[in-house]
């Protein structure tokens, strides 16, 4: 890092940011890991993080994983430039691809989590405003639902079926083409 | 435990939206037999995406053992859920639809389809609308006499219901041949088009083709079998993507495109085609981006000194060349890096696709391959050039070998601010 870029950036890849979870845990993070929050970005640039920043809507157990999922994020969009070798080193890189797919084999590995902590996890990406882990995370539901009867779907997700008879039968006939 | 509520259920509706419109139309409509709480998303969706691909027989993703007849059926069901989806959203117009974008295929099942949409344009607001009109035989299996039956059926479906292409936004047409003035008037009949791809498609053989449009913003010509394409006025085109041409001159020249800034053109060099002389062929526009595809084959650009390029080229930053013939020599590149000063990024694929090529010499003759060498002649730059912008060289299908570490070493003979590059073996 010492040697990357010029001293402004420096600079900011040394600021930390405090977030505090809603259960006043404290964790300490760099602002380009934290700034992959569009929220705590404007909060940022608005200049209120000082004394830490309050997430009430985000507990710690849930904001640690956030947190893991914004420092490789951030690592990563820095790798891609901090990768560079000079010309003259004449050293051939394989960057792009490999990395790539260690990012993916991150997010799939990420996603490895209960139900409820998806959830939590879509929750706080929305509410942080985290482009990359809200399309991740929503992907991974849509994904666990596809070519299930809805029955399944119920079962899977516990959603108690409120229709009567004769409201579902309806819907059946409007979505006949669904079902053939 | 926590999993036990449904929390699915207890979402806000923009993160269900964001869940439900991720899924195949099919899913999504089975999706609102699940409660009360799912029965209305079909009309809260602000981007509705019905593909006739959703309703064909599955095959294990096997696209030739579909037959005409469950592509038939496969449209009519699919005219269906158009009709029963957007009079839904007809009824309950509380949310705003972003974008309608349609896949079908050409056949008398498709009147309907764009009936409904026409409906739905007269009573909705609609942000985006997208056309993907298909045929029912794919490229590979057309006859002469198919695409112009594709041809009537798609003039035809104009006819039908011409305010429903009045409003697209985006159209993709293949294996059409339509009579003379036919594009013509689909581009006038189509006003709002910012988005327009034509895959095999034309007015005859060696037919020329003017398009004038005052919104179309990105054009892709990709197999069609026209003798000229001239872009006469098209004030907000930015991106042109043409490949595979049968002319024996120019295929493409340019009128009014003042925002033309990205070019992409593939061709499989035949010993009949002409080789392109970028100097005139980009004469009337400033590019900043331009890709060049050679399909393994022959390179089909003249080498031009830095004089002669400099006045098309001045604005270029991005250079691709795509699929160099391994047995090609790649110092001809360097007239490219010495005539386009602005240059910031070079890159280079080199690659041989076996599935494209045609080694047998007799079969080669028969399809007028080329029988010259695939390379091209360069003089080599002059010793006192410098190149003070390019900073990014990839180099992909790298190997190291004498051909490829001298290259490397003479681009940095030229350059002097590269800071970075890589070379990628694939």
């Amino acid at each position: 890092m010492a040697s990357a870029g010029s001293g402004d950036e420096k600079a900011a890849a040394a600021a930390m940011i405090t977030l505090i979870s809603s259960d006043n845990e404290k964790f300490e993070v760099t602002e380009a890991t934290a700034t992959l929050s569009q929220t705590i970005r404007h909060m940022i640039e608005d200049g209120c993080t000082d004394g830490g920043v309050p997430l009430p809507n985000v507990t710690s157990k849930i904001l640690a994983r956030v947190i893991e999922y914004c420092k490789k994020h951030a690592t990563a969009a820095a790798g891609e430039e901090g990768s560079s070798s000079s010309f003259s080193d004449a050293a051939f890189l394989e960057v792009d691809r490999a990395f790539l797919e260690e990012l993916e084999e991150f997010d799939d590995a990420f996603l490895e989590v209960d139900r409820a902590t998806l959830f939590d996890l879509i929750l706080a990406a929305n509410y942080l405003d985290i482009k990359g882990l809200l399309n991740l995370t929503c992907q991974k539901v849509a994904d666990s639902v596809k070519g299930k009867t809805p029955e399944q779907i119920r079962e899977m997700y516990n959603i108690v079926n409120d229709l009567t008879p004769e409201e579902e039968a309806e819907i059946r006939r409007e979505t006949q083409w669904a079902f053939e | 435990m926590e999993d036990a509520g449904d929390r699915l259920s207890k979402m806000p509706d923009d993160i269900l939206l964001a869940v439900l419109e991720r899924l195949d139309i099919r899913d999504a409509a089975r999706a609102s037999t699940l409660s009360r709480r799912f029965r209305r998303i079909l009309t809260m969706f602000s981007k509705l995406v019905i593909n006739v691909s959703s309703f064909e027989p599955n095959n294990e993703g096997d696209r030739s053992k579909v037959t005409q007849g469950d592509l038939t059926q496969a449209n009519a069901v699919m005219a269906e859920a158009t009709k029963s989806i957007l009079s839904g959203r007809r009824n309950s117009r509380q949310y705003a639809l972003h974008l309608l974008c349609l896949q079908f295929c050409l056949g008398d099942e498709s009147n309907s389809i764009v009936q409904t949409v026409g409906c739905t344009m007269d009573t909705l607001m609609v942000g985006a609308v997208e056309f993907t009109i298909l045929t029912k035989k794919e490229q590979a299996h057309c006859t002469e006499d198919d695409v112009l039956f594709y041809g009537q059926q798609l003039m035809s479906l104009f006819e039908v219901c011409p305010n429903a292409f009045g409003g697209l936004t985006c159209l993709k047409l293949e294996n059409v041949s339509l009579n003379e003035p036919d594009l013509p008037i689909i581009f006038s009949v189509c006003k709002r088009l910012e988005f327009l791809r034509l895959d095999n498609c034309d007015m005859g053989i060696l037919s020329s083709l003017e398009i004038e449009h005052p919104r179309l913003g990105e054009l892709e010509i990709d197999d069609c079998r026209f003798d000229r394409v001239h872009l006469k006025w098209l004030p907000k085109l930015t991106m042109l993507t043409f490949e595979m041409w049968i002319s024996q001159q120019d295929p493409l020249s340019f009128g009014y495109v003042p925002l033309l800034r990205s070019l992409s053109l593939t061709n499989i060099c035949l010993s009949w085609h002409k080789m392109l002389k970028l100097s005139d062929f980009l004469d009337n526009v400033t590019i900043s981006s331009l890709k060049l595809n050679f399909k393994s084959k022959k390179i089909w650009v003249l080498p031009e000194g830095p004089t002669e390029l400099l006045p098309v080229f001045h604005k270029l930053r991005l250079v691709d060349l795509v699929n160099i013939s391994e047995e090609c020599d790649l110092n001809w590149t360097m007239f490219i890096l010495q005539g386009a000063p602005s240059l910031e990024e070079l890159h280079i694929t080199v690659r041989d696709h076996f599935c494209e090529m045609m080694m047998d010499e007799e079969v080669r003759a028969q399809y007028a391959y080329s029988t010259e060498k695939k390379g091209v002649d360069w003089e080599g730059a002059t010793s006192d050039f410098k190149h003070h912008k390019l900073a990014v060289l990839k180099i992909f299908g790298f190997r190291p070998e004498d051909k490829f570490l001298m290259y490397v070493k003479s681009v940095e003979m030229y350059v002097k601010s590269v800071d970075m590059y890589s070379c990628l073996w694939m």
